[in-house]
């Protein structure tokens, strides 16, 4: 479609638009009463969850600190620790970004620049949490076996020769899913801010 | 008159401007109830720094357009905003000239097109002036002529690239 034909159309639709007359004043009351930030609030919800699930997992693992071990199972459960900390902060963080966000920009171009950055900010924050939930997978399980059956690897090395390696596939794909579609949206937010410099 | 009924009378007025702005940035019903309950509130909470140093209809089209960016943003979340009585607020619906094909039609067309352009060319379908363009973009005007002639060679690739 050429652009007049374009406009063409807009105009048609647009005529259809400015007919209406379906804002009442009660209407717009109801609007103006909302408080935008309970609604940030909603779309931070899974994330202040997940959240509140690592901290406990924190805390729980802090806790039993001591019934690990090994070395190893400690190393683990310390690495643990900080994975379990450092996920839910850099999430959170990113909320706050999105929470301070100032729609009243004087221009178009300056809000989406600020669109544009706080994109590519989000999508790295996201790309690092999935390497980091990577890495947490495979040092939580002997920690957990620990903490929740009571046993060391070493116990039953072939089942865990058959799980871990398994586990760790799965979430290598699921990781490769997942990035692909964080890259793409990375590079359309880089595209976009080269063309609002350009 | 107190502030909140010149700002629903300004509403009123100018209710066209603010569905065109919904219907252009979404492609849902639903979601353009949203943007449009979204853009209101954003104005209401912004109505005090309007200083009518620009028309109000720039400043207007500067928020909802704003908001619209955002909106997006959360919408692809799928997050809905608090419910209002929307029985009394709907856009027009399968009605005998198929707004909503028509509409979808429009979307396809510019789906391929990034914010930034999507926000020039929203503007030049209402008709500005490459003035009020540039005012309300933020680029200068003899860059809203460049942008625009990018615009139309995107739309062209576009047809060919369908065909």
């Amino acid at each position: 479609m050429e652009l007049d034909e374009l406009k063409s159309s807009w105009e048609t639709l647009s005529k259809k638009m400015e007919k209406q007359q379906q804002l009442n004043s009660k209407l717009i009351e109801q609007m103006i009463n909302q408080n935008y930030k309970n609604r940030l609030n909603n779309i931070a919800r899974p994330e202040f969850i997940g959240s509140i699930l690592c901290f406990i997992m924190t805390i729980g693992l802090i806790w039993n600190f001591n019934t690990l071990n090994t070395l190893l199972l400690q190393i683990c459960g310390g690495f643990s620790v900080l994975v379990l900390i450092l996920i839910p902060v850099l999430s959170l963080q990113s909320i706050r970004g999105l929470q301070t966000i100032n729609i009243s920009l004087p221009t178009y171009k300056n809000t989406l620049k600020e669109f544009a950055v706080q994109k590519i900010r989000f999508q790295k924050i996201q790309k690092l949490n999935v390497f980091l939930s990577f890495i947490f997978i495979v040092a939580f399980a002997p920690v957990s076996i620990k903490l929740i059956a009571g046993k060391d690897i070493y116990e039953n090395i072939p089942l865990w020769l058959t799980i871990h390696p398994v586990s760790v596939i799965v979430l290598f794909f699921v990781s490769k899913w997942v990035l692909r579609h964080y890259n793409n949206s990375l590079t359309e937010a880089e595209e976009l801010l080269t063309e609002i410099e350009s | 008159m107190d502030k909140k009924d010149i700002f629903i009378k300004v509403m009123q007025e100018n209710e066209g401007l603010i569905y065109k702005v919904a219907a252009f940035y979404t492609n849902s019903k639903d979601d353009r109830d949203d943007l449009v309950q979204e853009i209101i509130y954003t104005l209401w909470k912004s109505f005090e720094t309007f200083k009518q140093q620009s028309a109000l209809s720039t400043w207007m089209y500067q928020v909802a357009m704003n908001v619209a960016i955002f909106h997006l943003r959360k919408s692809k979340r799928s997050v809905t905003t608090t419910p209002i009585d929307m029985a009394v607020f709907n856009f027009p619906e399968k009605d005998p000239d198929d707004f909503e094909e028509k509409l979808e039609v429009l979307h396809t067309h510019i789906k391929d097109l990034n914010l930034f352009d999507k926000g020039i060319l929203m503007l030049y379908l209402e008709s500005k002036s490459h003035e009020e363009i540039a005012e309300i973009i933020g680029i200068s005007k003899t860059n809203v002529g460049t942008k625009l002639s990018r615009i139309k060679e995107k739309l062209k690739k576009q047809i060919i690239k369908t065909i």
